[in-house]
Parts: C-alpha cells; structure tokens; sequence
C-alpha cells in the first residue's frame, strides 16, 4: 500500500522562470564577478603590500586563484545538492571567507605562521566559491540558452570590479574594510536569490532566509568594526598607535 | 559525455593555447607596465579590469560566426601567439615614444583578451554536434593553462631571460604547438599557413626595427653618457654610467652615477656630502654622549660607501651589512671603479655582509646589539620598498639599538615643492618621522643643502638634546657653518598618514613629489636604457 502511495505521489512541477528570476541570475553573475575580481585584487595587493615582490605576488594569487576557480567549476558537476542551494551556501561562505582574509593575513604576518600558507587557504577557498558560481547560475537558467549573457555580465562585471579597485575601492576603504564590504556583498546576494528562488526552495526557505540574514549581519557588524579591528591588532602586534 | 577522440583533443588544445596566450599577454604587459611606472596596484587592476572586460565583449562576438569551423579556431590562436610574442616590443615603443600612455598597454589587453573571449565559446559551438565537450572541463583546462603559464613566466623564466625574452619563448612554443596540431590535422587552409607565417615574422621584425640602447642619459648633460655596467637582476635594473668633460665644475674628471630601476644611487662626484650626513652625524651625535658606537648595522646602502665611511671611525669594530640583492654586492666587490669608491669596504674584516631580505632579517635579529643603524633604501618608490619605511619595520628595528644608540634614516626629499620658501618639510620626509612617532620614537630630521636629501635621526636616550648637539658641530642651521648637511627644529608639517603595511602612502606621496619635480620616469631616446629588460 505504502509503496503503491508513493508511486502515484508526484512531485510538483518546478515553478517557472520568470522574468525577476532570469534578472537575478545576470545581475547575480554580474555582481559574483565584481566581487570574484575583487577578491583577487585584494588578495594579490595584500600580499604586496605585506610581503613585497608585487610580480611574484600578482602571478601567485591570481594564477592560483584561476585553477582553484578550475576546481570550482569541476565541482559543480557533483550533484547532492540543487545548484540553487549549492550556489546559496557558496554565497555564504564566500561571505565568512572575505571577512576573515585581511585580519587573519595580517596576524599570521606577525607571528610565526607562514604567510603565504594562510594566502594559499584564502585564495584556493574564494577561488573554488568564485569558480562555482557561474557553472551554477546557468544550470539555475532554466531556459538554458543565456549562457552567453552571463558570460556578459560576468565579464562586465568583473570589468567594473577591477576599474572601481585601485581608483575607488582600495583608496576610500582600505583593506580591512574592503574585505568586510565584499562580505556584505554576497551575503546579500545570497538574500538576494534566496527571497526571488523561495517557491523553488520550498521547506528549505527558511533555512536559507535565516542563514544568508545571520550572515549579512556578522558581515555588516565586521564592516562597522572594521577599522576599529584595524588600529587594535596594529596596537596588539606592533605597538604602532595613532598619532595625532 | 563520450570519450574525448582526436577532434575533441585539437579543440582542448587550441583553446588551452589560445587561453593561455590571453592570459600571459595580459601578465607580460601588467608586470612590464608596473615594472617601469611602479604603481604596481593600478596598472594591475586596470588590466585585469579591462581584460576581462573584452573577454566578455569578445565571447558576446563569437555569435556573430554565424558557421564556425575549425579554421575559424585556429586563425584567432595563431593570433594570440604572434600577439603575445608582438607584446613587449610594442609597449615598449609605445613607453620610449608616448611616455604613461596608458590607454596603449590597456589597448594591448583589450585585443588579447578581445580574441581570447571568443575561444571558449566557438570551442564549445564547434563541438555542439558531438557532444564530447563539456564547459566545466573546458574551463579547468583553461585556467589550468593560466596557472602554467603563469608559473613557467614569473618562477622559471623571468628572472633569467626578462620580459622580452620570456614572452617570445612563450609565444613561440605555442606557435609551435599550433602548427604542430594543424599538421595532425592535414590543415589544408593556404590563407591560414600564410597568416601563420606572417605571425611568426612579425615579431622578429618589431624587436629588429628596435635596437637594443647602448647609451644612457647625461647626468647634467644632453650629451649621452657611456654605459659601463648594466644588469637586470631579479630585483632591479643596476646601470653604471661615465661621462667625461660634461661638469663643468669637475672638466677633468670622470662622472661616475649609479642608477637602480633608472633612479640615481650615487653620483661620485656629489656622494660624499650624502653619506657624510646619513653615516658620519649619527656617529657624531653618539659621541657626543661619550658613547663611541662600536657595533655598527646597515641596512641596504650595496654599494659600500656607508660601509666605507663608518670603517674610518676609530672606535667601529664590527659592521653588519644587510642587502637583498647579491648582485649588487658582486659589484660593490668586482668593478673597479665602485671598489675604488667603496674603499673595498666589504673586503673589510669589520665588515660581515649578509645576503637576507631586511624585513625578514630584523625580525630576528639580536636585540640591543648595535650602537648604529643607517637605513639606506633605495627612496620608496614601490610598495615592495614603501614596505622597509613602515611602522611594523621599524618596530622590528628600533629593538636592535643600544641604550645610547643612534638610528639614521634615508628620507627622501626635504622640501615640499608646493612651498616656495621650502619652510615645509615633504610629506615623503614628514611620514618617516609620524610613523617613527607611531611606534613612540621622537626623530630629528636634518638635510643636505645642495641634493636636498633629508634624514630622520632617532634614538632611545632620553635626554638626547638635538639643538645643543647640532650647534656644537656647526650643523644648525642659524648658525651653520657646515655646509653638507643643516639641521632644523621648526618646520612646517603636512598632513599625513602614518606608513604602516596597512596603508602604505608613502609611495603615492613620492610619486606625487616626482610629478611636481617635472616628472622622472622618462623613457625617450637615451633613457631607454632604464626600461625594464
């Protein structure tokens, strides 16, 4: 009986794309790449400004960055999870792993842990999650034919993200906040997709909801605390104060 | 997704090529770029910036092969290769022509990355019939081909070959691997071998049409000066130049200069008032608190002559020299005219050079152990060396001095341009003394009249009075009578940030102070020397 139930039990058919969904996935590759190059610039000119040799540094990170990207992309073809919630937890992570870069760079600067073993943590980790993303975000296209528009927007977007970098991002936030503001970005992203995917998400919404939303509140609260965390550690490791 | 055949290998291979060659162009350029304009940060991101941006633009372009063929594959990877190889010489015509022209390297970008754009997407249209390729595959080749690329450019060949060289072994080797591929195909395409013959010539004939410089810029002279040493290390372009006859206050001798990445380390006819400040007033001021130094640590300064100057003090028994580049201490010790500058200061036995980044170094280094610490970089004209100007370095520093100890510090220019009546102090010089004060060192800054070098001077005894001292060696400057080096206390300050690795300012403060002083990375004619090899 049990069995014959679950023949004729169906699953629904999945919601249509509409035109919201099909936005978010151009917006959403847009804004991964903005942050995707984001990260490998800050990443590179971190490890610049901490360790010198700005060519070396450069072709490490970003040369890194791209396989991991590889990697990324590779993973994507395992399927326990949807894509929508691969590319959601992929958001947060990104998230926590933005936030946590600079200060952790910068403390294993000052001790004994070797820095470029900390650097290889963060850009292999943020080059997997970049390189998921936009695997994932056309297998979320439904319709399966815009995969040269987000080729686009991915592109575009990572064009702003590297022109804003050294004239407006780096300059006017520095690196502690940059970090934090990049993790505000995909958490957002990731409310972003949860709110617009949510009759895809189905009894996982709220999961997702409450996630992406405690996660964009660490993020904001590091933002907030940013340059405070800035001066403290320079103080803790250095004994460097302000000076007025 | 059935088993990759012979088709689907040539197409892996062709866009792993084409890809990578995307990518090196946009490395060879970014890295040159910075290379000669340091602003390491910009130039990289602007790059990175547009090329992604004419990836997209280009993968948007692929559509309109409306029937692509394998040709139409090869035609833009037989491009990237002769692009690649074409790369160099054309920035660096565009540099020696054009000066910071940026919009000619982001040009070059944009085409590299126009073409590559298009790969992936006609790889994959090519293939649509059978089926055997798939996009997470292709792009875990192609940026595993980045990463190659990029390993075999910065660690395996940079170094040893330089830019130009680098790219054209790459280029080539691709060129090859191209051919090599249409000949497994039995490419039949005449217009298709003969574009591949043009882009293999092509290069051959811009790196011909520019011959190599052989002279360098006259100091005070439009007369250009003969180059008597030149290498590219892996830190940096060292170039020893003579000029005879060109001063007119020394008609009979010989003009020496040394210049690192085309700025002047010393010139020997001038250098003596410059390391007189920056070695002999330090040990000056030690005695002036019956505390001779006997152990002495410098901190760049690899051609000697601080070494030099500190040798001819009685009381200095041991000298701990800390460079990072050998090269430069090979010839502090084998040309003949820098050792008879130096004194052969380093085939001293007081002297003990160690081969070691500085930051590194005084990590570890004994605490409490030297009387004397000069720090003679190189002016922070980069990230890499506004790094050894930061809070967190001299922090490790400042441990390394005796209770009476002295610290004297190279800092750039004095006056700040914007005044006239050079009462302001640069905002290069007024950041090494906050960010001394950041880690809680009082500094004094004093300067040589003439080349407008500024030094900070710092040291832990408290009741070390800079005004009595200066005006008992004649050095202060109401009542100088020296006239190497004056020492005021009343300076106008700018407003500046601290320097420490969070920050960095330093460098854009000094390339802001250049730009004012009528700019100093020239490249044209007989300064095409300093470019990067």
């Amino acid at each position: 009986m049990q069995s014959a139930q679950l023949k004729t039990h169906r699953e629904p058919p999945p919601p249509s794309e509409t035109k919201a969904h099909v936005w978010v996935l151009y917006l959403g590759a847009g804004i991964a790449a903005f942050t995707a190059i984001a990260y490998e610039l800050l990443l590179a000119s971190y490890a610049t400004f901490l360790l010198g040799a700005s060519i070396f540094q450069y072709s490490f990170v970003l040369s890194l960055m791209m396989a991991s990207m590889g990697m990324g992309a590779l993973a994507t073809r395992r399927k326990r999870f949807s894509s929508l919630e691969q590319f959601l937890g992929v958001e947060v992570l990104l998230s926590w792993l933005a936030a946590a870069a600079i200060p952790t760079l910068y403390a294993a600067f000052a001790s004994t842990v070797p820095p470029h073993l900390v650097l290889l943590f963060f850009v292999v980790g943020i080059g997997v999650g970049i390189g998921m993303e936009i695997p994932l975000l056309n297998d979320m296209h439904l319709s399966g034919q815009g995969l040269s528009k987000i080729l686009f927007y991915d592109y575009f977007g990572g064009f702003v993200g590297g022109l804003f970098f050294p004239v407006l991002l780096l300059p006017e936030l520095g690196f502690f906040r940059l970090g934090a503001v990049l993790a505000v970005v995909n958490a957002a992203l990731g409310l972003v997709v949860t709110v617009v995917y949510r009759k895809e998400l189905r009894n996982r919404f709220k999961f997702w909801l409450g996630l992406t939303l405690i996660t964009i509140a660490l993020a904001a609260s590091g933002l907030y605390f940013a340059e405070a965390l800035r001066r403290y550690m320079e103080w803790e490791f250095f004994k460097i104060y302000k000076v007025l | 997704m059935k088993r990759p055949d012979k088709d689907s290998f040539f197409l892996y291979s062709l866009s792993v090529i084409g890809s990578g060659c995307g990518f090196l162009s946009q490395i060879l350029v970014s890295g040159f770029w910075s290379s000669a304009f340091s602003q390491d940060v910009f130039f990289f991101s602007i790059n990175t910036a547009f090329y992604f941006l004419s990836l997209g633009l280009g993968s948007l372009q692929s559509e309109r092969v409306l029937r692509p063929e394998r040709r139409h594959l090869s035609y833009r990877v037989v491009f990237l290769c002769s692009w690649t190889a074409l790369s160099i010489p054309l920035l660096r015509y565009s540099i020696q022509v054009y000066g910071n022209l940026f919009l000619i390297p982001i040009g070059i970008v944009f085409v590299s990355g126009f073409i590559a754009g298009q790969i992936i997407p006609l790889t994959l249209r090519l293939n649509e019939a059978q089926n055997k390729l798939s996009l997470p595959m292709l792009f875990f080749l192609d940026y595993t081909a980045a990463i190659f690329f990029t390993f075999v450019f910065t660690f395996v060949l940079l170094i040893p070959l330089g830019y130009l060289r680098t790219s054209l072994v790459l280029a080539y080797s691709c060129f090859a691997l191209t051919l090599l591929l249409m000949l497994s195909h039995r490419e039949k395409n005449r217009p298709l071998w003969g574009t591949a013959a043009l882009g293999l010539l092509l290069p051959v004939f811009a790196i011909l049409a520019q011959p190599a410089p052989k002279d360098a810029p006259g100091w005070r002279s439009p007369n250009p000066a003969k180059v008597i040493f030149k290498k590219q290390t892996h830190y940096q372009k060292i170039i020893l130049t003579e000029e005879r006859g060109n001063n007119p206050y020394y008609p009979d001798q010989p003009e020496r200069v040394l210049y690192l990445d085309g700025f002047i380390q010393f010139n020997s006819l001038y250098e003596q008032a410059y390391h007189f400040c920056l070695a002999n007033i330090p040990v000056f001021a030690a005695d002036y608190l019956n505390a001779p130094p006997k152990r002495a640590l410098i901190l760049g300064g690899g051609d000697g002559l601080v070494a030099r100057n500190l040798l001819d003090v009685p009381s200095i028994e041991h000298i701990d020299q800390v460079e990072l580049d050998p090269e430069m201490i090979q010839l502090s010790k084998t040309e003949p005219h820098v050792r008879h500058y130096n004194r052969d200061s380093f085939y001293n036995p007081k002297v003990n050079v160690i081969i070691a980044d500085a930051f590194r170094w005084v990590r570890t280094a004994e605490k409490h152990s030297y009387d004397l610490i000069i720090v003679d970089f190189p002016d922070p004209k980069s990230i890499t060396l506004s790094r050894l100007y930061s809070s967190e370095f001299y922090s490790y520093v400042w441990p390394l001095l005796s209770p009476k100890g002295f610290l004297s510090i190279q800092s750039g220019p004095v006056y700040a341009l914007e005044d006239k009546e050079k009462h302001t102090l640069s905002r290069v010089t007024t950041t090494v003394m906050k960010t001394l004060a950041s880690v809680g060192k009082a500094s004094y800054v004093y300067y040589n009249p003439r080349d407008l070098d500024a030094f900070v001077m710092a040291t832990p005894y408290p009741d070390f009075d800079m005004d009595a001292f200066t005006a008992k060696i004649g050095i202060r400057a109401d009542i100088a009578n020296a006239h190497f080096c004056k020492y005021k206390s009343l300076w106008k300050v700018p407003d500046v940030r601290v320097n420490t690795l969070n920050t960095l300012p330093m460098t854009e403060y000094l390339l802001h102070w250049y730009d004012m002083a009528g700019g100093f990375f020239r490249y044209g004619d007989s300064y095409a020397i300093f470019l990067p090899e």
